[in-house]
């Protein structure tokens, strides 16, 4: 194919505030347009893949908490629904621990959107939006503490269940902040969505069409902007989404402005899953009892002497899952976050690959900055929402 | 996740004969090995046809085992969004590569790139250009002889292109 001639290039990044990470674009430019692009990754590579194929299963967790690192939870979940299904124990999880599962994927998803509104629109200008996302989403970190211990990073599910029981203290911080965000939300809206600058910087700009997103194996709200209903959620529920009711928001458009109400109207439907899990959540356990798979109590490893040859048992020998391979796939904020492991019958995956949602979005970032002005590179990155650490794992 | 059924799996057995090498089910996960050469039409069919449909490349990886002939397995994860089936294909690269599918799915644009970089696998009718490492980075991460913790590394492979 003939390249058009270009009048200048101009190199973007990697270091650049507004493309969320360390990606690097090359721009052709005729004047103010663009008529070919290149984008660069691979800049924070760890190859966290072979990394896996080097511990045992429950070592690698932690791991998969700093891919995609700010929504840390969804990540994890994806990952033991893929040894779930691979142990063949998917039914046996408690139901409490399925709910838990599901409220935690939904904060995560809350404070990973709040992340991508704050930052988005600081790019397009609006500085305030920043400063009161983030304020909301300090509410959620610290939720995460109280439950799991960690704020970014929480290690809060576990092959076989979660990590612990909610607290009291929980419980009522999460009601008071359900009770509070949909106003939030409200005060997001009367700041961007009728705001004329916001509006002109994001209306036709960035078009996906449904064909094309779907060719692309785009995911996630880009896709839900661009008209198709395609939610793991909905599509292949997995732990308690089945039993729960929620809309997937679909709009027509596919530009920029679009996948910004997409995200918008998911962070109250969010809500909504939540506030259905509380009630609905049944009291019981939160783990499996099989300590093939999941350590057991801390009581009984300090007080009887099976509790403690289990718990060596299993540290020493890990998991071992039969031979065989599976894919598994959750909804994550930025798309479907799907994990395929193989597995040859030891405690360690033979091979363990990650679909990264934010690597397949972003592959027709060249082709979709074609004749578009540079200032627009900014919205479409924004709204794409790669996270860098996710792209190059 | 819904894989394609017995019927639909007959009925690619019937249409490619000898090419499909073996179908594998695992917790309801249906892999079909396909033949190198008739991959590309393989592929095809499977968008293009009625009862198949499969309008979505999910994803593009790979497997090494060292001690096979040829050592790698090129992995397809497919879907159909309209009939909510999915479907894993797999093809062994004899001679260390497969014929590329980014003309039928895009999606392969950068995954097929990320299997060469990481396996060494060539797609045949596209440019093999590396993605995340440096284009003169030597080795193939991912292949099981490769060291977890790397090689002594060569301060030239930083090309800055």
């Amino acid at each position: 194919m003939e390249r058009e001639k270009a009048d200048l290039i101009l190199n973007m990044g990697p270091q650049h505030p507004s493309t969320h990470g360390v990606l690097r674009l090359v721009l052709e430019l005729k004047g103010e347009k663009i008529v070919n692009s290149d984008a660069i990754i691979g800049y924070v590579h760890r190859g966290v893949e072979k990394l896996a194929e080097h511990r045992k299963y429950m070592q690698i967790l932690p791991v998969f908490d700093r891919v995609d690192y700010v929504s840390a939870n969804t990540n994890e979940l994806g990952f033991v629904l893929a040894v779930e299904k691979l142990l063949g124990i998917e039914n046996e999880i408690p139901e409490r621990a399925q709910f838990l599962r599901v409220i935690m994927a939904e904060l995560t998803r809350i404070s990973s959107h709040l992340i991508w509104l704050g930052t988005h629109a600081l790019e397009l200008g609006a500085m305030s939006v920043f400063l009161y996302a983030f304020r909301e989403r300090e509410k959620i970190m610290d939720l995460f503490e109280e439950i799991a211990g960690g704020r970014l990073h929480t290690g809060y599910m576990r092959i076989g269940g979660v990590a612990k029981d909610t607290t009291e203290k929980f419980e009522d911080e999460l009601k008071g902040f359900l009770k509070l965000f949909p106003e939030k939300i409200e005060d997001y809206e009367t700041l961007l969505t009728r705001n004329r600058i916001w509006l002109s910087r994001t209306k036709g700009v960035g078009i996906i069409d449904k064909e094309t997103a779907i060719n692309w194996g785009i995911t996630g709200p880009i896709l839900r902007a661009a008209g198709s209903d395609y939610d793991v959620r909905k599509y292949y529920p997995y732990c308690a989404y089945d039993m729960i009711e929620f809309d997937v928001p679909v709009y027509e458009n596919g530009d920029v402005y679009d996948r910004y109400r997409v995200r918008m109207e998911e962070m109250r439907q969010s809500v909504k899953i939540i506030e259905q899990c509380l009630k609905k959540m049944p009291k019981g356990p939160v783990q499996i009892e099989d300590t093939t798979v999941i350590l057991p109590p801390k009581e009984e490893v300090y007080n009887t002497m099976v509790g403690l040859i289990q718990h060596f048992e299993l540290v020493i020998h890990g998991i071992t899952p039969p031979p065989g391979e599976v894919y598994a796939a959750v909804e994550g904020p930025r798309g479907e976050l799907g994990y395929y492991i193989v597995s040859d019958g030891t405690n360690k995956p033979y091979r363990l690959r990650i679909r990264p949602p934010s690597l397949i979005n972003i592959a027709i970032l060249p082709e979709l900055l074609k004749d578009h002005y540079v200032a627009d590179v900014i919205s479409i990155i924004g709204s794409l929402d790669p996270l860098m650490g996710e792209v190059d794992r | 996740m819904k894989y394609i059924g017995e019927k639909l799996i007959n009925l690619l057995k019937e249409k490619f004969g000898e090419a499909v090498e073996r179908v594998e089910t695992f917790r309801g996960e249906v892999s079909i090995t396909v033949s190198k050469e008739k991959l590309k039409e393989f592929m095809k069919f499977l968008k293009e046809n009625e009862s198949f449909q499969m309008d979505m490349l999910v994803d593009i990886t790979a497997v090494d085992y060292p001690e096979r002939e040829p050592r790698i397995t090129v992995i397809y994860q497919l879907r159909s969004l309209k009939l909510k089936h999915n479907l894993r294909v797999k093809c062994k690269a004899h001679g260390n590569s497969v014929p590329t599918v980014v003309d039928i799915w895009k999606t392969a644009e950068w995954t097929e790139r990320e299997v060469f970089e990481m396996f060494g696998v060539k797609f045949e009718g596209r440019e093999n250009r590396k993605l995340l490492l440096p284009q003169k980075y030597p080795y193939y991460p991912l292949r099981k002889d490769f060291p977890l913790e790397g090689f002594e590394e060569p301060c030239e492979v930083w090309d800055w292109e």
